[in-house]
């Protein structure tokens, strides 16, 4: 199909540790759009981080992924690690919460930036240092010349974060992969780099998928959403129908359970609509749904099977036994 | 007391009625420790040279200095009872290994006691007291450090004369300083965490403090230095007694079989080979059990 | 609010001398990470304090709880000064002034059973709690948070954040303080852990009549918990005012561009906003600006900004800002 740079089919990820095989993600299916904006919301221990490191080749030791990642033809699950290379920091980029264990602290920031487009493009260096620097004049940062010649542990927490997405867009990636992207920073920091990710948008072909628990950055730049719980999709649909009818309990729950600010309201009144308990042990075989234990409406049927991911509208998926056609 | 707090729901947990043991960080380690193949080899190893060490004079018939004029500077042979051979003087070798083995590990152990005591005190101490006092504290040890050992148990030897207690004090003395350095950086690092803080707005004096929070959580790389100190403090004797400083006649270390045998070598190269290979066999063991204890006490251990 | 503040805060300052140069004779320049705060607190009350890394309010939390001593200004509890108390004081007060932290599982010992942990704020006062009331108090606390008391053999990496956070307020609370200092105490949680706990704090304070100051940089939260607000920049207040004036009238730039930060789980509100964000870096506190502090990144800054750092002045009952140009920014 045109316009889908990356699918993937019956994703499993898993870890063998000394307390038992953990199912990260469990049968995971979706679709990326050239150009598109696909947030993957999640909460810890949802899988969200894991589907795309496994898709990028680089799971912690004692972790395996099955299934299928397609991107341009070919399963990314199965290359080696050269092959990999080629494609990891060049077309499919990716940056994470923190930036300073995503860069190098040893080396200055223009050095880093270099070697990207040294490496997967092969350009000189002096190139190659040209185009950085119209990179990150191009993202904002002030006195560029000076900033390329510190060590990242010199940078501000933001503009560290904005460094590691220069150097995530330096090859001009098919996709970008944000972790995270702006949990560690404070609010007014996390507002510019919203800002540089929606600037992102407007001006290149460059497909992002945003992972995040933060229901509100979600709600801002993307497209699609996904939500996943216990390592499955529980629902996907496009992001204004996401937040005007979610229709998983689990998806309810999150957005009545985040406090907001609203423009006129009476202070602390009541309390929040809190999801009792907390996420399952990916330990332990897990029968029927896995939210079933905190969901109010749970039927019987949703503690012996598990709900089937089904079509629930034009560009809408659903797994719940709920909201099932009887 | 007041109202109970409401629907914070947890069905699964409030259903739990027995109190349930605790897996403790040390069950995790020795669970890690446990599948570590190399390691449980090592405390096997260890085992049999205890055990060596311990009961093998029973099985021979041979003593500590008995003279066997029949078989002097015998070969090794399983026929005549002197498994291991005998040295110029007709002694046997595989008795007086045995005895080796027993005061070399005595002097590892007790050197490493002795370090440990003091090194761990100073070393929290220097580390929670930190500022002007702590820092006053790590300059002595750095000049210490700066003091060269044989020189100063030459000196000891010298004006005191040579006894087996001199050894002890005079590894212990210097192994000390490594691990109050060790003890006051890890001190150091705990002493910033929150739980210290927490044992503060908790009341909890400064003692205590030392005793419930610092040094529990400080003793796990002491652990793993203490495995790989003892077969440094053994080696060191075995320096020590090459050069005639160590433990006098009849005690016998490892270290002076290893010299009577280097002086023989050509002649009796048995008498070498066997003190050698039981040295470096411990000396494997040690390092396999203190590789083995830095795994299984890391991972997501502090 | 009639009943007196049970505590009074007064141009608090704390400054850490930091090395600036190494070598022989270093230099040393105070980092001011709390510059002249005041505020007070009553009884029941909950006073959120919002601010962004190197803002101090963490210092200001610790302050309070006399784990930094204070470089100037008085902090009174109950009338009496406790910036400049003794050990043994300190001690005592204990059990007025307690502390929860940001990061649960760094708060607890790993070495201890949290049986052990939540026991230990009584074993200071020996003669007070014996055993057997230690065990009661203990287990009454755990149901009180919502675990159970079965748990007390347990070591706190066997439970989840949210677990380890309950406990970390059960410890907090087993005293039955009057006052608790909340340092961002569901920041490292997950969305749906967070309302949880937020529900908990909220039914406690009601179950033991408790001050709460809430120290957080998430105004959302903020929001839906406090009565009062203080927002600090760089050691100082920039803005104090009743929680609903504050989110509805906010008067300092800094506030604005706080609240227009906050991304709203609401995408065609989101897509709606035109928001300016502040260019630039939140400065060091090593090195503050001169006059206004926040003049380097507001969109309203003139001469005059520069020149001389505004006081607080009253906008409204209640409601304080320290900006030169409040009356004429919307």
């Amino acid at each position: 199909m045109t316009g889908q740079i990356l699918t993937a089919q019956g994703l499993n990820v898993t870890f063998a540790t000394p307390d038992g095989m953990v199912r990260a993600v469990s049968d995971l299916s979706f679709s990326l759009m050239r150009g598109e904006c696909l947030g993957i919301v999640g909460e810890s221990g949802s899988g969200k981080s894991q589907t795309f490191l496994s898709a990028l080749g680089v799971l912690a030791d004692n972790g395996r992924a099955g299934g299928v990642v397609n991107f341009q033809g070919q399963n990314l699950l199965g290359l080696t690690q050269n092959a990999l290379n080629d494609i990891r920091g060049n077309r499919i980029t990716m940056i994470f919460q923190d930036a300073l264990t995503g860069l190098t602290p040893h080396m200055r920031m223009g050095e880093q930036l270099t070697e990207v487009l040294v490496t997967h493009k092969a350009l000189s260096k002096q190139t190659a240092r040209a185009r950085v620097l119209e990179m990150i004049t191009r993202l904002r940062v002030p006195d560029p010349q000076q900033r390329l010649a510190m060590y990242p542990h010199e940078l501000s927490g933001g503009m560290r974060q904005r460094m590691m997405i220069a150097m995530a867009l330096l090859c001009e990636p098919d996709i970008l992969i944000a972790d995270e992207p702006t949990t560690a920073l404070d609010v007014t920091i996390q507002a510019q780099v919203l800002q540089l990710l929606s600037g992102l948008k407007k001006h290149t072909e460059t497909a992002i998928i945003l992972v995040t628990h933060d229901l509100g950055v979600v709600a801002g730049l993307c497209e699609r959403v996904m939500v996943m719980y216990a390592g499955r999709l529980v629902e996907e649909a496009p992001v204004d129908e996401l937040f005007y009818d979610p229709r998983h309990p689990y998806t309810r729950g999150l957005l009545d359970s985040t406090p907001r600010l609203a423009g006129s309201v009476h202070a602390a009144d009541g309390r929040l609509k809190a999801i009792p308990g907390q996420p399952p042990s990916l330990e332990e075989q897990i029968t029927g749904c896995a939210f079933a234990p905190r969901c109010a409406g749970a039927m019987a049927i949703c503690h012996t099977e598990r709900p089937p991911l089904r079509q629930s509208g034009p560009g809408r998926r659903l797994a719940c036994h709920l909201a099932a056609p009887s | 007391m007041g109202a109970a707090p409401g629907s914070t729901g947890l069905p699964d947990l409030l259903t739990e009625a027995a109190v349930i043991k605790g897996r403790s960080l040390w069950q995790d380690a020795w669970t890690r420790f446990r599948h570590n193949r190399a390691a449980i080899a090592g405390m096997a190893g260890l085992a049999l040279i205890a055990f060596y060490a311990v009961f093998a004079p029973f099985f021979s018939a041979y003593t500590l200095d008995g003279l066997d004029y029949t078989y002097i500077q015998a070969g090794p042979s399983l026929a005549n009872g002197h498994w291991f051979g005998t040295d110029s003087n007709g002694r046997d070798l595989f008795v007086r290994t045995a005895y080796g083995a027993r005061i070399s590990l005595l002097i590892g152990l007790m050197t490493t006691i002795i370090a440990l005591s003091i090194g761990v005190t100073y070393g929290a101490l220097a580390g929670f007291l930190g500022g002007r006092i702590g820092n006053i504290m790590m300059r002595i040890v750095d000049v210490l450090y700066a003091l060269p050992l044989i020189f100063f148990i030459i000196i000891l030897v010298t004006v005191v004369g040579r006894s087996i207690f001199l050894v002890f004090v005079g590894i212990g003395a210097v192994e000390w300083l490594t691990m109050a350095r060790i003890v006051r950086g890890q001190t150091l690092s705990v002493k910033q965490k929150e739980y210290v803080d927490a044992a503060r707005i908790a009341g909890v004096s400064s003692a205590k403090i030392i005793q419930r929070h610092i040094i529990p959580n400080v003793i796990g790389p002491v652990v793993v230095f203490v495995t790989l100190l003892i077969p440094t403090n053994i080696l060191i004797e075995s320096y020590l007694s090459f050069l005639g400083l160590g433990v006098q006649e009849p005690m016998t270390s490892w270290g002076v079989l290893i010299k009577q045998g280097s002086n023989n070598l050509e002649s009796m190269p048995w008498l070498l080979l066997f003190p050698a290979t039981f040295l470096a066999l411990t000396m494997f063991c040690f390092n396999f059990i203190g590789d083995g204890l830095r795994d299984a006490l890391d991972p997501k251990d502090r | 609010m009639t009943k007196p503040p049970m505590l009074r805060v007064n141009d608090l300052k704390v400054h850490f001398p930091v090395r600036k140069t190494s070598g022989f004779l270093p230099d040393r320049v105070p980092l001011k990470a709390v510059d002249g705060i005041s505020f007070s607190l009553g009884a029941g009350e909950t006073l959120g304090i919002v601010g962004e890394s190197g803002c101090g309010k963490s210092t200001l939390g610790r302050a309070i709880l006399s784990l930094v001593r204070p470089t100037a200004g008085r902090i009174s509890w109950l009338g009496v000064d406790i910036a400049q108390a003794d050990k043994r004081a300190t001690r005592l007060r204990r059990k007025d002034l307690q502390l929860v932290f940001q990061d649960p599982l760094a708060s607890l010992n790993p070495r201890m059973t949290i049986g052990e942990i939540i026991a230990e704020p009584l074993r200071s006062f020996p003669a007070e709690y014996s055993k057997s009331v230690r065990i009661r108090k203990v287990n009454e606390m755990l149901h009180q948070v919502g675990l159970s008391p079965g748990m007390t053999n347990r070591y706190p990496h066997e439970f989840s954040g949210g677990q380890s956070q309950r406990i970390s307020i059960a410890r907090a609370m087993i005293l039955t303080p009057k006052l608790v200092v909340l340092d961002e105490p569901v920041s490292a949680l997950d969305v749906s852990i967070q309302a949880q706990i937020i529900n908990l704090l909220k039914d406690l304070q009601a179950a033991f009549d408790l001050s709460y100051i809430f120290i957080s940089h998430d105004l959302s939260v903020v929001q839906h918990m406090c009565d009062r607000v203080l927002i600090m920049y760089l050691g100082q207040v920039v803005e104090q005012a009743r929680a609903h004036d504050l989110f509805v009238n906010p008067r300092h730039p800094y506030t604005r561009s706080l609240i227009d930060a906050v991304p709203i789980p609401d995408p065609v509100a989101e897509r709606a906003r035109q928001t300016v964000s502040l260019t630039g870096d939140p400065p060091s506190p090593l090195n503050p600006p001169a006059g206004c502090r926040f003049h380097p990144r507001c969109p309203h800054a003139v001469d005059a900004c520069q020149a001389a750092a505004p006081e607080l002045e009253t906008v409204a009952p209640g409601h304080d800002t320290a900006c030169f140009r409040w009356r004429e920014t919307l």
